[in-house]
């Protein structure tokens, strides 16, 4: 089938069947991120940086 | 689900450590970058010294700024964020001292052997095979530390940073070994296991994807951890972040033949690279955004706060590089930009921009948190900035313009078909004004740089260092959590669901009928959705999705980054290396070199000639006109390593073999600008005095012959008395216009090789040398 589907495409068609093919995964997966977000499915995770504690003072940390 | 709370120390000295090392050395491999860069605009400046000559020092500077400064960077910036982000200190404090002086032991040694001459030539992995083998045993150390610390972590779920940490440690490993196979000669000599096309593709799948695995991927760990935390909010997209990482990783690794673009590669091999290479635009713009849009409400603080503005300025390098690196790899810009300082520029906006950026704005903020004392001076910091800022672009716009404009005179060509510039030398000295620009931004950039010491300098010295301690709250997991194992991971939907998916699309291939043909894509798109409908269902069960059970499991994490990065290099390096239709062979007319040619070779590649000088003509018609027929992959069978090169400073050397009299390569060796008015290359008298050591000759062809050179063993044994005798047709000729030199001189052994190259057959080389060019005023 995929000599078929060579032969008989023109030769420039190639590089744009590529592109919109591309640009067709492109979007599923853009679509996929931005818009099926489940809300606080990641929210957690994405806030670790922000909570890995606070540095306690060394009188803190003295027995 | 039950809570502890646990008091954990973090190890912060072998951050301060680290951090200091990349500081000192950044500063190393930047002086000499900018002294090289000097010295293609004034080679007076190579001294005549071997050990200060460009093509030895290049590798010195790009080794010393990928593995020493933006190495060490990124080993404090892992050890810091790993800590945190796993709320445990790393696992052996043992480990981690043996890791950071391991490290800096492997860069003195390359400090002191790539000067020496000491090198295997291939780019970025010029360290000999001692060097090597010390280098995969510290990268041992350091993946042993950091998995043992993800196995006795105390945060379940792993952080973004750290699958970029993970993809890193398994793709280096695997970069390193496979392009550092070779056979020992001596302690500090060894030729590499492979040979010509296969060679270079390995080689360029490392070169590249140590750009990706060494260069990026731990940085864009850094940057998904420290640039959240300077801006005090949340990475703008999880979700971007997990495609990202996934995509990036799995594209970056078939991108490495967009090296090696219109040279001898098989056609298939150069477009698969070009291919990702363009899909990676994706992915990296990705990973741009998604940092650039944390800043989304925060941008106000980029105004006033110096780590922020070079971590913005950084990523929007990042975006630059990654926008260029695609462009250059169409077919087309490729043709006019490679072997150009246009490719100089694109590294560079990488390096100085994405990467030395990025690692200021790590020690900015490490600093006042591994000292305890806010930064000295924030106006020193953004004087830093600016600095660093108009060296970059005075460097790229300065490259872009070279590289467009000498691009462009190599291939312009009069009416009659003939070469505008035929001079090489021309092209050259349009250039120069460019190089000097050029080392003005270095100077910027460097003087920048030395702020930033003065800067932390002033903060740190008086100071006391601290290793920081917090409580961390643990969470135990539940007993369902404890009952996933690697049987959930394997039978999980999603991985059957890709599974099946790509095997019904592989099946396209090998059906005939438009209507099964439709009938597999119909059946694509049902596998989605049920694929779809399923996971919904379990997600409103309250299920865990497969992605949450893995990204808990660095185990199985690790094995499908290894596969993802696998897939890639086994599709493009195998069937080059394993078919043998990969490099036509043409029988009889491929001869091994000679001895002396051998031994010639040796010098060639130990002065670094690579460096300005390729060897592949392409299939263009100004590069026929210029150099001679294109370079065919056959004629590179027997060399190992290969000597393609990646830049030409200097003309292709392809098809030198004959060109000129062998007076001419004496004089121009002794006195480029002698032969060749306004060239920049060094001179090389040293090798006039210097001597082939002769009696190692036949354990070099015994060695080649190991690695499937078709020497004979009669050629082994008469391999100091051929080189004896080819050696004296070139003294004789030399003699005849009063030069004198020894026949075991390097000079006789590099002039025999470089009158071999592109020719079939080894060549007498009195009388039938061809009288194509004066002595003086050489036409290239």
């Amino acid at each position: 089938m995929f000599k078929q589907f060579f032969a008989n495409m023109e030769f420039t068609a190639l590089p744009i069947f590529a592109l919109w093919l591309f640009i067709g995964l492109f979007v599923v997966a853009a679509v996929r991120v931005f818009v099926f977000k489940t809300r606080g499915d990641f929210e957690a995770q994405a806030a670790m940086p922000l909570t890995d504690g606070t540095a306690l003072s060394e009188r803190e940390v003295k027995p | 689900m039950t809570t502890r709370i646990e008091r954990v120390s973090y190890d912060d000295a072998i951050v301060r450590k680290f951090m200091f090392a990349s500081i000192l050395f950044g500063a190393v491999g930047l002086l000499v970058g900018l002294v090289i860069a000097c010295q293609l605009a004034w080679p007076a400046l190579n001294f005549g010294i071997p050990y200060t000559t460009f093509s030895r020092l290049r590798p010195l500077h790009t080794n010393a700024v990928i593995f020493a400064f933006v190495g060490n960077m990124m080993f404090a910036g892992v050890y810091y964020s790993t800590q945190r982000l796993l709320k445990v200190r790393m696992a052996h404090d043992g480990l981690s001292a043996l890791h950071f002086w391991g490290w800096q032991l492997i860069i003195v040694a390359a400090a002191i052997t790539l000067p020496l001459g000491i090198t295997t030539s291939k780019e970025y992995a010029e360290l000999e095979w001692p060097i090597d083998i010390a280098i995969a045993v510290i990268w041992v150390v350091f993946a042993i530390n950091f998995f043992w610390t993800l196995a006795k972590r105390n945060e379940k779920h792993l952080y973004v940073a750290i699958w970029f940490y993970i993809a890193t440690i398994v793709t280096v490993a695997v970069l390193h070994i496979v392009n550092s196979f070779a056979l020992p000669l001596s302690p500090l000599k060894s030729y590499s296991a492979f040979a010509g096309v296969q060679d270079a593709l390995v080689q360029w799948w490392y070169g590249h994807n140590a750009v990706a695995f060494f260069l990026t991927t731990p940085i864009l760990g850094i940057m998904y951890y420290f640039l959240p935390k300077a801006a005090e909010r949340p990475v703008y997209s999880y979700r971007l972040s997990i495609v990202h990482f996934w995509a990036l990783v799995f594209m970056y690794i078939w991108a490495g033949p967009h090296h090696l673009l219109y040279t001898a590669l098989p056609d298939w091999a150069q477009s698969i690279g070009m291919l990702f290479s363009l899909m990676l635009w994706a992915p990296s713009w990705g990973g741009m955004l998604n940092g650039l849009l944390t800043l989304r409400g925060a941008w106000n603080k980029v105004r006033e706060e110096p780590v922020l503005k070079f971590f913005v300025a950084g990523v929007t390098f990042y975006g630059m590089a990654t926008f260029e690196g695609p462009l250059l790899s169409i077919k087309s810009v490729s043709a006019l930009g490679h072997y150009t300082d246009w490719i100089i520029g694109h590294v560079h906006g990488g390096a100085l921009g994405w990467n030395g950026l990025m690692a200021a704005g790590l020690f900015y903020w490490l600093a006042p948190r591994l000292w305890d004392r806010p930064l000295h001076s924030k106006k020193a910091a953004d004087a830093h900035f600016w600095l660093a800022t108009i060296g970059i672009v005075l460097y790229m716009v300065s490259m872009w313009i070279s590289g467009v404009n000498q691009g462009l005179m190599w291939r312009a060509q009069n009416p009659d078909g003939t070469l505008v510039y035929p001079s090489f030398v021309e092209t050259l000295i349009a250039i120069r004004p460019m190089y000097i620009v050029r080392a003005i931004g270095g100077t910027l950039y460097l003087t920048g740089f030395v702020v930033m010491i003065w800067n932390l300098l002033k903060t740190a010295v008086g100071a006391k260092p601290i290793n920081t301690t917090v409580d961390v709250t643990v969470t135990e997991d539940t007993a369902e959590e404890k009952a996933i194992g690697v049987g959930d991971v394997i039978a999980g939907r999603p991985l059957w669901f890709s599974v099946a998916a790509i095997a019904i699309t592989c099946l396209f291939f090998y059906v005939d009928s438009t209507i099964a043909a439709v009938g597999l894509a119909i059946a694509v798109l049902v596998v989605g959705e049920v694929a779809y409908l399923l996971n919904k269902r379990m997600r409103a069960a309250g299920g865990a999705s497969w992605f949450g059970i893995i990204e808990r499991r660095p185990m199985a994490f690790t094995v499908l980054t290894l596969v993802a990065i696998l897939i890639g290099g086994v599709a493009e390096i195998l069937p080059i290396v394993l078919v043998k239709q990969a490099v036509p062979a043409t029988g009889s007319a491929q001869k091994p070199y000679t001895a002396l040619e051998q031994q010639g070779r040796d010098v060639y590649t130990r002065e670094g000639c690579y460096v300005c000088h390729s060897q592949m003509i392409r299939p263009m018609v100004a590069e026929y006109l210029r150099y001679g027929e294109a370079s065919r992959a056959e004629e590179f069978i027997y060399d190992h390593p290969f000597q393609w090169g990646s830049k030409r400073t200097g003309p292709d050397l392809h098809r030198i073999g004959g060109k000129y009299p062998s007076l001419w390569h004496y004089t121009h060796l002794m006195d480029p600008r002698s032969t060749s008015p306004g060239s920049n290359m060094p001179s090389y008298g040293w090798l006039q005095e210097g001597t082939i050591d002769a009696k190692l000759a036949p354990k070099k062809l015994a060695l080649m012959q190991k690695l499937g050179v078709p020497y004979t063993n009669a050629d082994i044994d008469g391999a100091e008395d051929s080189q004896r005798k080819q050696a004296a047709t070139i003294v004789a000729d030399l003699a005849k216009n009063n030069v004198t030199v020894a026949w075991n001189s390097e000079m006789v052994a590099l002039i025999a090789y470089l009158q071999r190259l592109g020719r079939d057959q080894g060549i007498a080389l009195t009388d039938d040398a061809p009288k194509t060019a004066a002595v003086t005023g050489g036409e290239n």
